[in-house]
């Protein structure tokens, strides 16, 4: 039997969850041990997921405008990409460069960082095996560590289908981002927040994409106008979108893969170059030897926990994606930060009233709040307001005056309950929508302050003003 | 084909109750407004009838058990059919989002959307009530937090109905249920708040604890150490004390005691001494006031409620004797019989421990002297009445001789009475003791 080591405060994973929970507890004065089974610290956001996507999305649109400028007098050469360049920057360059970023911090708050896959052995003593092919009859038992805090950030995984196994050229998320080159037939399944970014990203750079997508609508849970604007620019550049759709199974060989799916009781094929299958993520919770501590899983895998994160095992926390809430990055980044200040005995809490969500697709979307159905069901009485971009001066300037912004508020007091953005910017204007909303601040507010101009920030504050009855653009 | 009976709302700031006693039991045939069960709530004993006639299927919660508003108490077979909310329990927010989250099979990419999600943590109460949206800035939220304060009961003055921080300052625990009666008839738990608001409870460990036993406390406790340490907490007390010559006092109740007897009265001193008080508090209306702290204002009372501190072996409880401005002496007496008796008994009304003006508690017929009452909230003051003693004196003459000494202690709050005007309430208190001829005239 290995020695025991005893430990403060450990964290396993190392993603936006893990490591800002680290850094948090840190600055709190704990001494922190992360334990992360991949040799890279970041997790999925920023080695596979979000961040690298924003790099592709950001090469497509410098690609698309090299070649489509003729709008502003531009003539050029049809435009080049060397695809492998591409891809070495946004590893070398972004992905890399950040990831250094998270280790640089690390260590700067001096958090011990153990490489190895934690298993719990009960609620205060966990092992930490090496990662990697094991030597058989091996004696290596790995390390035991004991606790006296920990916190669960262990992420997600992509769900896979029956019929596309990801192999060769059927591809998940993390697949789809490190193509090896520009596919001239792209086939997307699943058509939510990633599939339809990574489909947009390919189309901007040259690829003929295909998204099929089970339910009625690509990025079902964002409201039917806002989608409309983004299936529009999908068509311009030539994405065909089947919704309803049921992918049925693949096969490929050395140079393609053709995918058989389902529509209206008729079976179609595609020949692709390859398919990328995102339908979700599951939570990481299977293998962390839970069922020999008090935590409890619900029936989707996601961990239970109380308003600090804190777990049925009174010194284990759960945050990210496999805690309560949307599976985004900067959820976890919250919870993160609420768990690390319970354990310090902080009175932090996940009373966050709004959570933003953002699809980085043509042109983007944003949401925080309510939505005025969301509203609704909860029995609160609302109305909406709603700005284009097409009154925007900046917006029209850059060739960009698709979309809106949407204010849901309350019909007695006018009180912000929720904002949608499609649109320019949306990504970064929706973060002024999450102030109102979890400031509970009113459209009144909003009206009353001064936006700058000529910015992409003007709808919001013309959307106030429309709510009020007093517009002065449209 | 079953009734579940679930607790009921019993009043204001009331959301748990402990099974006093069942008065049925499984099989039992009930009708319509039979007693079920008998409900230890905040100091009283409520009995629930049943709203329904059937047969007792099951009982659901045991004697000595704490019961939530809402928990099911007992099933009755009333041959109706099940309610389709009753076969599936509520599902919590926290799994119907995680269905949200990792979307189903060739349904839409991951993460799906589900900006329903933020409803997890705060919106419960908005989800119930619209009306109950907490207007707060992040920080204020915090704030609360760290205070240990149920935002959602607390009132807001800052524009557009904001809460500010002030207003947490501001916030008086035991003022808002009058608040909260008026403008939210379903108000937070106190109990429940305690445990959201994440309150930093510290552990208390001895170093030898082979040599202690632990148990848990009871509801009555917990109802006690709450009401003291909020009252503590609330008000700044402060106790003047003094002692009054009684002789004359005890000549008079020796004189009409066995008129009392005679219509199975028992005079003690304390219908004197509440008779006191409401003289005392028609001359100094402050004693008969309340602060209500959330808006500032002070609340005088026009009717006369006095409480008495009543001991039992399973708790303390204040029933008060209303309007005793309007009520003569033996009828005080008796009231506080039966109170006493009702309150042994398990069986005081809720109302009647409400609305008091003022308390008394008398420690002097266990041979207590002086000590510092706690003021019963929220009321700003109590007299605490010690034992009368043979003791030196010095009289109206200047003669020193052997008085009957009846000890009191008042406790006020120093928010609203002022040094100089308990000392007069006091020695006016005095006065009419010593001078029990003077509550003919006064009192």
């Amino acid at each position: 039997m290995a020695d025991v080591e005893k430990k403060e405060t450990v964290i396993i994973g190392a993603g936006p969850g893990g490591y800002v929970a680290a850094i948090r507890a840190s600055e709190l004065g704990q001494k922190v041990t992360l334990i992360e089974k991949s040799d890279k610290l970041g997790g999925v956001c920023l080695n596979v997921g979000c961040v690298p996507s924003k790099a592709l999305i950001a090469a497509g649109h410098r690609f698309r405008e090299a070649n489509d400028a003729v709008t502003y007098g531009i003539t050029t050469q049809p435009a080049t990409i060397d695809f492998k360049k591409t891809q070495e920057w946004k590893q070398k360059k972004v992905v890399d460069r950040m990831t250094n970023g998270v280790k640089m911090l690390l260590n700067k708050h001096k958090v011990d960082i153990i490489q190895g896959e934690a298993v719990l052995d009960s609620d205060t003593q966990l092992r930490v095996m090496p990662v990697g092919p094991q030597q058989f009859m091996s004696t290596n038992t790995g390390t035991t560590i004991q606790f006296d805090n920990l916190i669960l950030a262990t992420g997600s995984h992509p769900i896979e289908i029956p019929g596309f196994k990801f192999e060769g050229r059927v591809v998940d998320s993390t697949g789809g981002l490190n193509l090896p080159e520009i596919p001239k037939e792209f086939v997307v399944i699943g058509g939510g927040y990633v599939g339809t970014e990574l489909a947009g990203a390919y189309a901007n750079l040259g690829a003929h994409v295909t998204i099929i997508e089970g339910l009625d609508s690509i990025l079902n849970g964002f409201s039917k106008d806002m989608v409309s604007v983004v299936l529009k620019q999908l068509k311009k550049k030539g994405v065909d979108v089947h919704t309803s759709a049921k992918a049925i199974s693949s096969s490929q060989d050395d140079s393609s893969v053709t995918v058989t799916y389902e529509e209206d009781g008729k079976q179609t094929t595609i020949k692709a170059d390859y398919c990328m299958v995102t339908v979700g993520r599951r939570p990481n919770t299977d293998d962390l030897g839970l069922e020999y501590t008090k935590v409890k899983l619900n029936d989707h895998g996601i961990v239970e926990t109380d308003e600090q994160g804190r777990t049925d095992s009174p010194h284990i926390f759960a945050v990210g994606d496999i805690a309560s809430g949307p599976a985004l990055a900067h959820k976890a980044f919250f919870q993160g930060k609420v768990a690390a200040g319970a354990i310090a005995g902080k009175h932090t809490a996940n009373d966050y009233v709004g959570v933003p969500a953002v699809c980085f697709s043509d042109p983007e979307l944003a949401v925080v709040g309510l939505t005025q159905a969301q509203a609704k069901d909860q029995g609160i009485e609302v109305a909406t307001a709603k700005f284009p971009f097409a009154g925007n001066a900046r917006a029209v300037s850059l060739d960009q005056a698709d979309g809106f912004v949407r204010l849901i508020y309350t019909k007695d007091d006018q009180t912000i309950l929720g904002g949608e953005v499609v649109g320019p910017g949306a990504s970064d204007l929706v973060a002024e929508l999450s102030l109102a909303v979890n400031g509970r601040m009113n459209v009144e507010d909003i009206s009353l302050t001064i936006h700058p101009h000529p910015t992409l920030s003007e709808p919001v504050q013309e959307a106030a003003d429309v709510a009020l009855g007093f517009p002065t653009h449209i | 084909m079953a009734y579940k009976f679930k607790l009921p709302e019993m009043g204001e700031g009331i959301t748990e109750g402990e099974i006093a006693s069942w008065l049925v039991k499984v099989g039992d045939q009930v009708k319509e407004d039979d007693p079920l069960v008998e409900i230890q709530n905040d100091k009283s004993v409520q009995e629930m009838p049943s709203p329904v006639a059937g047969t007792v299927k099951s009982i659901d919660k045991q004697e000595g058990e704490t019961a939530e508003v809402g928990d099911v108490l007992v099933t009755i077979d009333d041959g109706s059919p099940d309610t389709a909310d009753e076969a599936a329990p509520a599902t919590p927010a926290k799994s119907e989002e995680a269905a949200a989250a990792p979307a189903e099979p060739a349904a839409s990419a991951a993460p799906a959307p589900a900006p329903a999600a933020e409803a997890t943590v705060t919106a419960p109460p908005a989800a119930s009530n619209p009306n109950a949206i907490v207007k707060a800035m992040p920080s204020v939220r915090q704030y609360a937090r760290d205070k240990g304060v149920d935002i959602t009961a607390v009132p807001a003055t800052g524009n557009h109905g904001q809460v500010t921080k002030a207003d947490i300052d501001n916030f008086n625990p035991a003022a808002a249920p009058a608040e909260q009666a008026a403008s939210q008839p379903a108000a937070p738990a106190p109990t429940t708040q305690a445990k959201a608001s994440g309150q930093a409870i510290k552990p208390w460990k001895s170093g030898q604890p082979d040599l202690e036993t632990r148990e848990p406390m009871s509801m009555m406790r917990k109802t006690i150490a709450k009401a003291m340490r909020t009252s503590k907490d609330i008000s700044p007390h402060v106790t003047s004390f003094d002692d009054v010559e009684v002789s004359a006092l005890m000549a008079n109740r020796k004189k009409y005691k066995q008129l009392a007897a005679d219509q199975d009265i028992h005079l003690t001193f304390l219908p004197y001494i509440v008779k006191a008080l409401v003289a005392v508090m028609k001359k100094f209306p402050e004693f008969n006031a309340s602060i209500d702290d959330s808006t500032q204002e002070i609340v005088y009372k026009h009717y006369y409620n006095v409480g008495i501190a009543t001991n039992t072996d399973h708790g303390l409880y204040v029933p008060n004797i209303k309007n005793a401005d309007s009520k003569g002496m033996f009828e005080i007496a008796k009231e506080i019989t039966e109170n006493t008796q009702a309150a042994y008994d398990n069986k005081l009304k809720a109302d009647t421990m409400q609305g008091g003006s003022i308390t008394i508690s008398n420690v002097g017929s266990i041979g207590g002297g002086w000590f510092t009452p706690v003021i019963n909230q929220p009321e700003v003051a109590i007299l605490g009445v010690g034992k009368i003693a043979k003791e030196p004196f010095v009289d109206e003459d200047g003669e020193i001789k052997v008085g009957n000494m009846m000890k009191l202690s008042l406790s006020y709050d120093h928010r609203l009475i002022d040094g100089a005007l308990a000392q007069n309430a006091l020695n006016y208190m005095n006065q009419l003791l010593h001078d029990p001829a003077m509550l003919l005239m006064e009192g």
